[in-house]
């Protein structure tokens, strides 16, 4: 297994409570991906397991063909898990040179980690006066030191403006574009939908989807409002078929594809249709959670 | 192991706390083996120590004055440092930003105790000093000649001193370890060092003999017998011949290296939550 990652029925129990069960996972290199999954899903407790700081109770857990405990497991590998965590009383800066040291990366390293999350002008503060986005940037700084070829990002845009999570979204295009694979946890399903290439679903531990952002989402669809709409129905499933169309809040769910859309104006038209609303209808990365997840609040 | 030493050495030098403890040390070793002392001595009223005369606070008695407060309030010192060292990096959560850098746990731990036992040996150094400084302004005043223990007793004292700081400190590291944080390890080590073991020798231990024995092999007091065997007064708490000088250093040495393969050991097999 050479993946950046890779885990085989990985599973972690804590008396009673199966946290992970079973989960099956692989990172591709150079892809962006999203791990999603409801409160308490065990999206956490997978990601700690990878980097070693929880031992599986079962399973199997790579990182660039390397296990937890194998020398330079993360020699390669930034991480921030759970939000950033430091040293109060130090400044931004000396905690990444505790960091680096730590990492045996040389001090040259940290201005660069600091530029890139725009955080050189306030690094000789210390840590205990630094917002909570100050917090969040400094901690993927201690990630981007060691110049990664996987990231490990939980939750990165946490207790960032809106102008700080632009920030984050870019930085995470930039680090992708640059080649480097970053495994990202995170709830909010329009950063997932933008960002990543493929994303994970994970539910009670088990891992209940894994696909691209646009397979999740299915195929796209037409929604009509026309008028009268059971006439519309009618003339519509008389040209595509009994179960082309459903319909859905006061309009016409129709399943055909968008460059049909022409075609389906025409044929109500000439019917003497009156059609108010025709446009391509998408189901949301966050609709297709909910329909995995049954529901359940996310992340 | 080298960069760990020197990333940890930088956490602890620059961390306020541990000058705190340091400055804290400083002040109750002179308050109470001089200043007190020899108030009472100078007023004539008596006092805490007074019984112990000028005699005892001359530089010839420095290292009994500079280690007897080892087994109990340096020592609680010691304890918290140790604690402070390893405990903190739960409560703040630390451990993952650091173990996530790729060092072993095992590794990182040991530079922990490295630098702690270093700090250590600063504060009994920096005891020695303080007591060096006050010894001799005391024999200045009283017009009294400034006779000075031999080097190798000096050293003998020193050695002594940080193999009894070194053992709290890593007996701290392990609490922290264990208990997972600072406030409980600090709570139940002080009311071990500061209750139990005063409990143990002053009311158990008389009435019954397998507490007498059974304190032959606890470390408070080995450490106690260890400075009293180089020349810590016997009214200083916790000071008390219980074993022999040889014996208590060999137990207390067994203590520093059982505390922390078993601290390096939990720490190696538990998860980091």
């Amino acid at each position: 297994m050479t993946a950046p990652v890779e885990t085989r029925r990985l599973t972690k129990r804590y008396a009673k409570l199966t946290a992970v069960d079973a989960l099956d996972l692989t990172v591709r290199a150079g892809e962006v991906y999203g791990f999603l999954g409801p409160n308490g899903a065990g999206k956490t407790t997978t990601l700690r397991m990878l980097l070693g700081l929880v031992k599986p109770t079962s399973g199997e857990v790579r990182l660039f063909g390397r296990a937890p405990g194998q020398p330079g497991h993360l020699a390669r590998v930034g991480a921030l898990v759970e939000g950033p965590a430091f040293y109060p009383y130090l400044s931004g800066r000396d905690n990444l040179r505790v960091m680096a040291r730590h990492a045996r990366v040389a001090p040259s390293r940290i201005p660069a980690a600091l530029d890139l999350v725009e955080l050189t002008d306030r690094a000789g503060d210390r840590y205990s006066a630094y917002s909570l986005g100050m917090k969040q940037r400094l901690g993927v700084a201690a990630a981007l030191l060691k110049d990664p070829r996987l990231v490990v990002l939980d939750e990165p845009t946490n207790g960032l403006d809106p102008a700080g999570m632009a920030d984050m979204r870019m930085l995470v295009r930039r680090l992708g574009a640059a080649g480097c694979t970053v495994l990202l946890s995170s709830h909010l399903m329009t950063e997932v939908q933008e960002l990543c290439d493929r994303v994970g679903i994970v539910v009670r531990g088990r891992l209940v989807a894994e696909n691209t952002v646009a397979e999740l989402r299915g195929d796209r669809r037409l929604r009509v409002v026309a008028n009268p709409l059971d006439q519309a129905a009618s003339r519509i499933r008389a040209r595509f078929g009994e179960d082309a169309v459903q319909v859905v809040d006061g309009g016409l769910d129709v399943a055909v594809a968008p460059e049909n859309a022409a075609a389906v104006n025409a044929e109500l038209v000439g019917a003497g249709i009156a059609v108010s609303e025709l446009g391509v209808r998408e189901r949301s990365l966050e609709r297709a959670f909910f329909d995995l997840t049954g529901g359940q609040d996310h992340a | 192991m080298l960069d760990d030493i020197r990333a940890e050495g930088s956490k602890l030098v620059r961390r306020p706390a541990i000058w705190t403890l340091l400055g804290i040390a400083l002040a109750l070793s002179l308050t109470f083996t001089y200043l007190i002392p020899y108030a009472g001595y100078a007023g004539g009223t008596g006092g805490v120590r007074a019984d112990r005369g000028l005699a005892a606070m001359l530089p010839d008695r420095l290292v009994g004055n500079s280690i007897g407060g080892l087994p109990v309030f340096l020592g609680s010192l010691m304890l918290i440092l140790g604690v402070l060292a390893v405990g903190s990096e739960y409560a703040w959560g630390t451990w993952k930003t650091v173990l996530v850098q790729d060092p072993s746990r095992v590794r990182v731990y040991g530079a922990k105790l490295v630098v702690a036992g270093l700090a250590a040996l600063a504060g009994v150094l920096a005891v020695f000093a303080a007591g060096a400084v006050a010894s001799a302004l005391i024999a200045l005043a009283q017009d009294r000649p400034l006779d000075w223990p031999g080097a190798g007793d000096i050293l003998e004292g020193i050695g002594a001193g940080w193999l009894i700081a070194a053992m709290w400190t890593v007996l701290g590291a392990l609490l922290a370890v264990v208990m997972r944080g600072v406030a409980l390890p600090v709570g139940l080590g002080l009311v071990w060092l500061l209750a139990v073991q005063n409990l143990l020798a002053l009311i158990a231990a008389p009435l019954l003999t397998w507490v007498a024995q059974l304190q032959k092999g606890l470390p408070g007091p080995n450490a106690g017998s260890l400075v009293a065997a180089l020349g810590a007064g016997t009214d200083t708490p916790g000071v008390q011949a219980v074993v022999g000088g040889a014996q208590a250093a060999l137990v207390l040495a067994v203590y520093a290296v059982a505390f922390a393969a078993l601290g390096g050991a939990v720490l190696r097999h538990r998860d980091i939550l």
